[in-house]
C-alpha cells in the first residue's frame, strides 16, 4: 500500500468539504472560502495523484498546470471580492438572498 | 434542516465514490514525465516546470495572463473613487523596516525570476514578491501614485501581454506556427516573456489589492 | 489564419484599455477583422477539409493542438457574427465609463471564445472556460445595480463551481491514461471507474454551467440584470459554449462508455427544462426574464437532441446544431429588442409596454420574427431544428419526446404573442420615453432576419457543419 495515496484522498476530502460549504453557508465570504478551499483540493489531487509512482523522475505537466490554476483561482478570487463588498455596500449585507425578500 | 441532512449525505457519497476510484487507479499510472525529459534539451531551460508552462504549454499560459488581466478589469470596472488611498497603519518601525526590506525583496524576485530556468522559481514566484512588495510600500504610508488613469502603469500591467502577442508574431514569422521557439533562441524568448510576466503579474496583483483594499466602506 | 482569431481579439483589447480615447473605433474594427478571419478560416476549411495547428511545434501529448472543422467554423462564425453585432449596438448602448472597461472585456470574451472552440485539450478548455466565465461575469456587473451584482456573483460562483469539478475530472483522465489532448484520450479511454467519474464530474460542471434544469437556478437573475449587448451573448454564445465542449467530451471520450440510462437522464432533464422554462416564461411580468426562462427551455431542446444523439440517431446532431445557431441569433435578438423597450421606457414590464408597434416598428418587427424562429414556425431556423429533431423523435419511436416538442412549441408561441399583444395597446398611464438610436434597432432585426434566413439556407449549412465529420465517433490523427 503507497502511502503516497493519502494526499489525493486529502484532496478529495477538501474538495468535498468545500463543497458542503459552498452549498450551506449563506455568508457570501465562507462562500468564497469554500470555493478556494476546493480549488485546493482540486490541485491536491492534481499532483499527488502523479507522485504516487515512487521511482521515477517527478512529472512536472500538473505542477505548471498547477501555476496555471493559482492564477485563475487568485483572479476570480479578487473579482469576487469586488463584487462582494459592493453587495454589502448596496445590501448592507454580503448575502445572496431572494429578491422577493427585499 | 431536512435541506442541511440531504446535502451532507450527497457530499458524503461523492467522497465516497471519489475515493473509491482514486483507490482503483493502477499505482504505475502513466504521466508525461518521460516525454518531457526527452525533450528538454530542446525546450531551452533546465527546469522541467518552466519548460511546460513557457514553452510546451505556453499557449496555455498566454490565455492565463489574459483571465488576470480579465480579473483587473473587472474590479476596476467596480472601483468607485480611485482618489484618496489612506493608508491603514502610521508606523514608524514599519516605515523603517520597508526601507530596509524593499531592497531586498526586489533583488529577491529577480533572484526567483532569474533561478527559474534552471530550478524551481520563475515568473509566478517573482511577481507575487513584486506585487507584495508594492503592498508593502503601500502599507508603510509611502507616496506612490499608481493609478490606472497613467498610460506608463497601463501599458506595465499590459506588458506581459503585449511581449505574448510580439514574440507570437516572430514565431509565426518564423514558422507559421504559434509559440514554436527555434531551440537555440527559446532561451532567450522564455526569459523575455518571464521577465514580461514578472513584471505584470506583480503590478496586476498590487493592483487588485489596492483597488479592493481601498473601496469606500460605506455608500456615499 | 486560425490563430489570429484568438491573437487578434487580444490585440484589441489591450489597444482598447492601454487608448481608451478611441475604444470604440477599434473594438468595432477589431471585431470586424475577426469576421473576416472566420470567413478566411472557412475558405482554407473547404478548400483542404479539417485541420490542426499544433501549438509550439510540439503536438500532442507534450503541447497543445487546435483543431477546425465544420462544427467548431460555424460555432466561431456565429461568434463573430454575434459579437459584431452586439458590438455596434453597444456602441450606442454605454456610458463613457462603462464604455471604458467593457471594450477590453468584450474583446478578451470573444477571444476566450475563440480559443474554446479551437481547442482540443481538456485542460486548455478549462483555461478558456475561466476566461470566459471571468469576463462574461464582471460584464454582468456593470450595470452597477444591486440585481446586475447578485446576479454576477451567483453566477460567478456557479461557473467557478462548474470549471473546479471539471478540473477534478481532467487531473483523474490525466491520471488516469496519461494525457489531456482528446484524441489521444479518445484511443486509451477504457471503462474503468477512473473514466467514470471523470465523466461525472466534468458532466456535472459542464451541466451546470450550461443551465441544464435543475441547475438552471442562477440563470434567471444573471441574464436579466445584465446590460442588454452582455445578456445577448451570455444567452446566445456562453451557454453553448459549455455545451460545444459537452458534445466534444461525449463524442470522443465518453461515448464509448456511454449506457441507455444516460440517454434517459438528458432527455428526462431536457423535457423537464422545456416545460418547466417555458410555463415559468409565460406568467413572467417582466420583458427580460421571460426571455431568461426562455432560454432555460431551449437548453432543455438542445439536450433532448443531445439525447436523441447519444442513442445513435444521426439527425439528431443536425437538430442540435441548427437549434444551437438559431436559437443564439434569435436570443439575441430579442434580449437587444428587451435592452431597446428598456431604454425607451425606463422599465420593461410587459403589461406597461405602450404602443411599441406604432413607436418602435423596427424593434417590433425584430421581436416577432425572433419569436417566429423560437416558436419553431415554418421557413425559420428554429423550424429546421425542430423538424430534424420532431423526425429523431419519431424514428426512435419516443413518442413522450415528440409530445414535449409539439407542447413546448405551444408553450413558447404562448409567451411570445403575449408579449405582442401588448406592444399594440396602449398602458394604462402615461409615460416618458427616451429616444432609441437607429443602429440599435437595426441590430437585432439583422439578428432576426438571419434567424429566419437561416431556414432557407439548410442544406448547404448542414454540408458546411458536417465539414471534416465532427460527429464521427474519432477525429483525424494529426
Amino acid at each position: 500500500m503507497n502511502t503516497l495515496i493519502v494526499y489525493p484522498l486529502v484532496g478529495i476530502g477538501l474538495f468535498c468539504i468545500g463543497l458542503y460549504a459552498l452549498i450551506m453557508q449563506p455568508h457570501l465570504l465562507r462562500k468564497l472560502l469554500a470555493v478556494n478551499i476546493m480549488g485546493s483540493g482540486v490541485f491536491l489531487v492534481l499532483v499527488s495523484l502523479g507522485m504516487s509512482n515512487t521511482n521515477a523522475q517527478q512529472d512536472p505537466v500538473p505542477h505548471a498546470m498547477i501555476i496555471t490554476g493559482i492564477v485563475v483561482a487568485i483572479s476570480a478570487t479578487a473579482l469576487a471580492l469586488v463584487f462582494m463588498i459592493k453587495i454589502a455596500l448596496k445590501t448592507g449585507k454580503a448575502e445572496l438572498s431572494n429578491p422577493e425578500e427585499k | 434542516m431536512i435541506i442541511r441532512i440531504f446535502t451532507f449525505i450527497l457530499t458524503l457519497l461523492l467522497f465516497a465514490g471519489l475515493t473509491y476510484t482514486v483507490l482503483s487507479l493502477p499505482k504505475q499510472t502513466k504521466g508525461l514525465g518521460e516525454t518531457v525529459s526527452l525533450q528538454m534539451h530542446n525546450s531551452g531551460v533546465s527546469n522541467p516546470v518552466t519548460a511546460v508552462l513557457m514553452n510546451f504549454r505556453a499557449y496555455d499560459t498566454l490565455l492565463e495572463m489574459g483571465v488576470l488581466f480579465i480579473a483587473l478589469l473587472g474590479v476596476y470596472s467596480l472601483s468607485t473613487s480611485q482618489k484618496e488611498k489612506k493608508p491603514l497603519l502610521q508606523s514608524s518601525v514599519l516605515k523603517r523596516l520597508g526601507g530596509i526590506l524593499v531592497p531586498l525583496l526586489l533583488l529577491l524576485s529577480a533572484y526567483l525570476l532569474w533561478i527559474g530556468a534552471h530550478a524551481p522559481g520563475g515568473a509566478f514566484q517573482a511577481g507575487s514578491i513584486v506585487s507584495a512588495t508594492g503592498i508593502l510600500i503601500f502599507l508603510s504610508g509611502w507616496k506612490l501614485d499608481l493609478s490606472a488613469r497613467h498610460f506608463f502603469v497601463r501599458l506595465l500591467i499590459g506588458t506581459s501581454l503585449l511581449v505574448f502577442l510580439l514574440i507570437s508574431a516572430v514565431t509565426l514569422f518564423l514558422s507559421h506556427t504559434l509559440l514554436e521557439f527555434p531551440p537555440s533562441y527559446a532561451s532567450a524568448f522564455i526569459f523575455l516573456l518571464e521577465a514580461a510576466a514578472t513584471v505584470s503579474i506583480g503590478v496586476t496583483l498590487f493592483h487588485l489589492f489596492l483597488s479592493i483594499f481601498s473601496q469606500p466602506k460605506e455608500e456615499h | 489564419m486560425e490563430v489570429f482569431l484568438i491573437l487578434l481579439p487580444i490585440f484589441g483589447g489591450l489597444l482598447t484599455f492601454l487608448i481608451p480615447k478611441f475604444n470604440k473605433s477599434i473594438g468595432i474594427i477589431t471585431l470586424i477583422l475577426t469576421l473576416s478571419l472566420v470567413i478566411s478560416v472557412a475558405s482554407q476549411l473547404l478548400a483542404g477539409g479539417s485541420y490542426y495547428h499544433l501549438l509550439g511545434g510540439w503536438g500532442a501529448p507534450l503541447g497543445i493542438n487546435l483543431y477546425v472543422d465544420g462544427l467548431s467554423l460555424v460555432m466561431l462564425g456565429l461568434t463573430a457574427l454575434i459579437a459584431t453585432g452586439a458590438g455596434i449596438y453597444a456602441g450606442k448602448y454605454f456610458t463613457h465609463k462603462q464604455s471604458l472597461w467593457f471594450w477590453p472585456l468584450w474583446l478578451f470574451l470573444i477571444a476566450g471564445l475563440n480559443a474554446l472552440f479551437l481547442s482540443q485539450d481538456i485542460f486548455n478548455f478549462y483555461v478558456t472556460l475561466e476566461l470566459i466565465g471571468l469576463a462574461s461575469a464582471a460584464l454582468t456587473a456593470l450595470s452597477d445595480t444591486k440585481e446586475a451584482l447578485r446576479g454576477a456573483m451567483r453566477y460567478l460562483l456557479v461557473t467557478l463551481l462548474g470549471s473546479l469539478a471539471y478540473l477534478l475530472g481532467v487531473a483523474l483522465l490525466y491520471h488516469g491514461f496519461g494525457s489531456v489532448d482528446i484524441v489521444i484520450l479518445s484511443k486509451r479511454i477504457e471503462s474503468v471507474p477512473v473514466a467514470w467519474a471523470a465523466m461525472g464530474l466534468m458532466s456535472a460542471g459542464l451541466l451546470l454551467k450550461s443551465a441544464l434544469f435543475p441547475l438552471h437556478f442562477w440563470l434567471p437573475p444573471a441574464h436579466a440584470s445584465a446590460p442588454a449587448p452582455v445578456s445577448a451573448i451570455l444567452s446566445a454564445l456562453i451557454i453553448k459554449a459549455s455545451i460545444y465542449i459537452q458534445l466534444r467530451l461525449w463524442i470522443s471520450l465518453f461515448l464509448p462508455l456511454e449506457s441507455f440510462y444516460f440517454e434517459i437522464f438528458f432527455a428526462l432533464l431536457g423535457s423537464f427544462a422545456v416545460v418547466w422554462g417555458s410555463v415559468l416564461a409565460l406568467v413572467q411580468t417582466r420583458l427580460k426574464l421571460l426571455i431568461a426562462y426562455s432560454t432555460v427551455a431551449q437548453v432543455g431542446y438542445l439536450f433532448i437532441a443531445f439525447s436523441l444523439a447519444l442513442g445513435g440517431i444521426s439527425v439528431a446532431w443536425s437538430a442540435l446544431v441548427y437549434l444551437m445557431l438559431s436559437h443564439a441569433l434569435a436570443k439575441s435578438a430579442l434580449f437587444l429588442v428587451a435592452g431597446n423597450l428598456l431604454h425607451f421606457h425606463g422599465h420593461d414590464r410587459i403589461v406597461d409596454l405602450d404602443r411599441i408597434a406604432q413607436r418602435l416598428p423596427l424593434s417590433t418587427t425584430a421581436f416577432a420574427l425572433a419569436g417566429v424562429s423560437i416558436i419553431g414556425l415554418p421557413l425559420s431556423g428554429g423550424f429546421i431544428g425542430k423538424w430534424f429533431l420532431l423526425e429523431a423523435s419519431l424514428k426512435n419511436n419516443s413518442w413522450g419526446i415528440t409530445l414535449v416538442i409539439l407542447l413546448g412549441g405551444l408553450l413558447a408561441a404562448g409567451y411570445i404573442f403575449k408579449v405582442l399583444g401588448f406592444t399594440f395597446t396602449k398602458a394604462a398611464v402615461a409615460q416618458e420615453t427616451k429616444q432609441i438610436p437607429l443602429s440599435m434597432e437595426l441590430v437585432p432585426l439583422f439578428f432576426a432576419i438571419m434567424a429566419i434566413l437561416l431556414g432557407f439556407f439548410a442544406t448547404p449549412m448542414l454540408a458546411l457543419i458536417h465539414t471534416g465529420n465532427p460527429f464521427g465517433i474519432i477525429g483525424a490523427t494529426p
